[in-house]
């Protein structure tokens, strides 16, 4: 089977090659800008962050507000933010990063498995295993977050669905995919 | 269950496997599962194809055994 010819599959892989690259350069950018903070600090001084230390699939809602002096409640300015709470905002990012880039890998190798004309094997049912230990680790670790600012410690606690849904399904492509292989292996024993 | 008769009728019309393998176009490998009983099933066009190619009848290959297994 020509991959191209199933377009759906086609544009998968795309999406998912283009995901890849983009997470992995959005992250590098964000990188770039905290670090270009150590050289020049007033850089970061438009900076802020609405959903840093919220719970959340890592997204930090980094936007630059050039000229605003005075930031909204529950929005941190970047050059306010500690060493320690600088470090726990990059881990948390990284961490989620990690994960996704894990689970788009997988679904490449999905498709890659369907364009070799090997849909039902244990290989593909290893994969939606891994995808969905993946989310549902993605779902734990963005289920909480917390902040220690200028002495003001504060956690926070929401159920965040996207990744859970993801695992569910992953658990139940699990299962859908081991019948497929049982339904092959019985067709390949008729002879 | 079933059991399968293939190398009985094949002794019995002096034919082998690889014989019959050639002339119902199934892989040798495939027969030998089928003669020692060890596939799920077979299609009605290779029992066809086997039927022609021994010229019997699928009773002929094909035996019903009822199980003696102790509950």
């Amino acid at each position: 089977m020509n991959l191209s010819r199933n377009k759906i599959l086609y544009y998968s892989d795309l999406l998912a090659t283009g995901a890849y690259y983009l997470i992995l350069f959005l992250f590098l950018v964000f990188l770039a800008f905290i670090a270009s903070g150590y050289f020049f600090p007033e850089a970061l001084a438009p900076a802020t962050l609405n959903n840093a230390f919220n719970p959340g699939y890592g997204t930090v809602g980094l936007q630059l507000h050039p000229g605003v002096k005075n930031v909204p409640e529950n929005v941190f300015r970047l050059q306010d933010l500690n060493g320690g709470m600088l470090a726990w905002m990059i881990l948390r990012q990284a961490f989620f990063v990690w994960i996704t880039i894990l689970i788009i890998k997988r679904v490449k190798k999905v498709i890659a498995s369907v364009k070799e004309l090997k849909t039902f094997y244990q290989e593909n049912i290893e994969h939606f295993k891994q995808i969905a230990k993946l989310a549902f680790i993605g779902f734990i670790f963005s289920c909480f977050n917390f902040s220690y600012i200028d002495g003001d410690f504060s956690f926070r606690l929401k159920i965040i669905w996207g990744p859970l849904i993801l695992s569910m399904l992953s658990l139940l492509l699990t299962e859908i995919f081991k019948e497929g292989k049982q339904l092959l292996e019985d067709k390949n024993s008729i002879i | 269950m079933i059991t399968v008769h293939i190398d009985v009728m094949l002794a019995k019309r002096k034919m082998m496997l690889k014989e019959l393998s050639a002339e119902v176009g199934i892989s040798e490998t495939n027969l030998s599962l089928l003669k020692t009983g060890k596939a799920k099933g077979v299609r009605f066009n290779t029992l066809s194809a086997i039927c022609e190619a021994l010229d019997c009848q699928p009773g002929d290959i094909l035996e019903y055994k009822m199980d003696n297994t102790d509950d």
